[in-house]
């Protein structure tokens, strides 16, 4: 069952979280916790309007407008999005006053398909740190480990069953 | 034609120029420098360079930047990604000694790439860091040790007084294995208890991670990343180019120019800081007015500073074909070290000195020493060295 209420806000859960577009691909890292996340476009879409303030309701219907996806599954891929990202204490809510501007309708955005946002977390850190980021890793570079490292696939981040 | 470059050993290499101008040029300029690197170098298996790789994270930016579609960029993004990473965590650690030494009452300065980082490059994973460097005022390094001591930090030799006198920082480490470099002096060859007065007295604020600290103003920044650039070093020096070239990039104006030459003078390093900005300016089209290279070519050095230029010149193949050469010999670290710490003090100071700074000199390359003659007994044995 998803934690999410809809007309919540959530901001990033500290300064220890620190969080980066690299070329369309969000990095996050989490300080204190040694832990590093990856996301790719859609999850960095509804990254931004997180910390832009914006209310999952919100997040929801901007994802719906612009993707040719069932309306249901868009926000259930949301909310999961939205919960990982609890559970991971990437972030929590925002009861301030701070909301987003309202979105842009994006009329003329092409529908795409939908790709629900998957969170990548990587707990080891100090291993991370270890690899040759040349020679150890995979063409998709650190820090995916190569064949010849352990623990080499990503892990998904947990997030509540659907 | 531009001026070539000297031969002197702590020039980037050819594949280093390749992958500077890859990253420092735009364009055309900086496409045709990295399709000549790729067809000249294997990216897996670069007999290198730490300071070749130390370049890739700007070299993803710049193909970023124009838009290139390349093999490699997936694998220079993880790079990237890497060091974005690293950095942030040696900020987040620094951070914590930062506040531990302001909580004491001890002003700080962040130097090289956690001064570098932050005010200039503004993004974190370009400047690649291996530590994070700490300026302490010198009248103020008992309590700033003290301090670290209580919070778990630890220097790394015996005889801390002896390094003090002699040096101008050391590392600490803590039980987690984290290290800093705490300094006392910012330039290794300034060593007088004035010495970095007009760093300090010029200083700019900076924030690291969660804590306010200090950074040299952009003219000392220049003065010490070009310094600290131009002399062999093991770990190849090339990262002062892209430092150098982002702090004009950032400040130009900001640079006191009449100010920095006359601090290179000060400081008897006029001959480096010469080098360093006529090959920007050749190489890099770097903002260096031709009046501040007149005014250091016309300077003339002190025996010292020319003798010192001559050993930070040579890498250990050119020192190990000298040895023997009296001359040679007379220029090598020691006579300069020792001649460093010398200068400014009186003849009876300075020989009163001396006895410290060779027993200062024998251990730290006692273990070395040993190590060799270790070697040279189990060869005449035929047994295996003891690790």
């Amino acid at each position: 069952m998803s934690l999410v209420n809809s007309d919540q806000a959530y901001r990033p859960s500290g300064p220890h979280i620190i969080y980066e577009n690299i070329d369309g691909e969000l990095i996050l890292l989490n300080i204190n916790k040694g832990f590093y996340y990856s996301t790719d476009a859609v999850g960095v879409q509804l990254w931004e309007m997180l910390v832009a303030g914006h209310r999952v309701k919100d997040m929801r219907a901007t994802l719906c407008a612009g993707c040719a996806a069932d309306r249901d599954a868009t926000a259930k891929a949301v909310d999961k999005f939205i919960d990982a990202l609890q559970v991971e204490e990437l972030i929590v809510p925002d009861d301030g006053a701070r909301h987003g501007r309202p979105i842009a309708p994006q009329a003329a955005a092409p529908e795409l398909p939908f790709q629900p946002p998957v969170l990548h977390r990587y707990t080891d850190m100090e291993g991370l740190i270890m690899l040759d980021p040349i020679h150890q890793v995979d063409d998709a570079g650190w820090p995916t480990r190569n064949a010849d490292g352990s623990a080499n696939a990503p892990g998904s981040a947990p997030g509540p069953a659907d | 034609m531009r001026q070539a470059r000297g031969t002197e050993a702590f020039w980037p290499t050819e594949s280093q120029e390749l992958l500077l101008k890859a990253a420092l040029l735009r364009g055309p300029a900086a496409q045709a420098a990295w399709r000549q690197w790729t067809a000249r170098y294997d990216f897996f298996n670069h007999p290198s360079e730490l300071g070749s790789f130390r370049l890739f994270p700007l070299v993803y930016k710049r193909l970023v930047a124009d838009r290139v579609d390349d093999p490699l960029r997936p694998r220079l993004k993880g790079v990237y990604r890497y060091w974005w990473s690293s950095n942030h965590r040696l900020f987040g650690a620094a951070a914590a000694v930062l506040q531990d030494l302001q909580d004491a009452g001890v002003r700080t300065m962040v130097l090289k790439g956690a001064a570098l980082c932050p005010v200039y490059y503004a993004d974190v994973g370009t400047r690649p860091m291996s530590d994070v460097d700490v300026l302490v005022p010198v009248e103020q390094l008992a309590s700033a040790l003290a301090r670290l001591r209580q919070s778990g930090w630890r220097t790394m030799t015996a005889q801390l007084d002896d390094v003090i006198r002699f040096q101008h920082s050391t590392p600490l480490v803590n039980d987690t294995g984290r290290q800093i470099d705490l300094h006392w002096h910012a330039f290794r060859e300034c060593l007088r208890s004035d010495s970095d007065d007009e760093l300090w007295n010029t200083a700019v604020p900076v924030q690291i991670a969660q804590a306010s600290s200090l950074a040299p103003d952009p003219t000392m920044a220049l003065l010490h990343v070009v310094v600290h650039g131009i002399r062999w070093s093991p770990e190849p020096s090339v990262r002062w180019i892209p430092d150098t070239l982002a702090i004009l990039a950032r400040g130009a104006s900001a640079i006191d120019w009449p100010r920095l030459a006359q601090q290179a003078f000060l400081r008897g390093i006029s001959i480096r800081l010469c080098a360093g900005l006529t090959y920007l300016r050749d190489r890099f089209d770097a903002p260096i007015p031709t009046g501040t290279l007149s005014t250091l070519r016309a300077f003339r050095p002190s025996i010292m500073e020319q003798l010192e230029y001559r050993y930070f010149s040579q890498g250990p193949a050119e020192r190990h074909r000298v040895l023997g050469r009296i001359e040679r010999v007379l220029a090598g670290e020691p006579l300069v070290g020792y001649l460093r710490w010398a200068s400014g003090k009186s003849m009876p100071q300075a020989l009163a000195g001396l006895p410290a700074f060779v027993r200062h000199r024998v251990r730290l390359v006692a273990p070395a020493a040993r190590r060799t003659m270790r070697g040279w007994a189990s060869r005449r044995r035929g047994t295996p060295v003891p690790g």
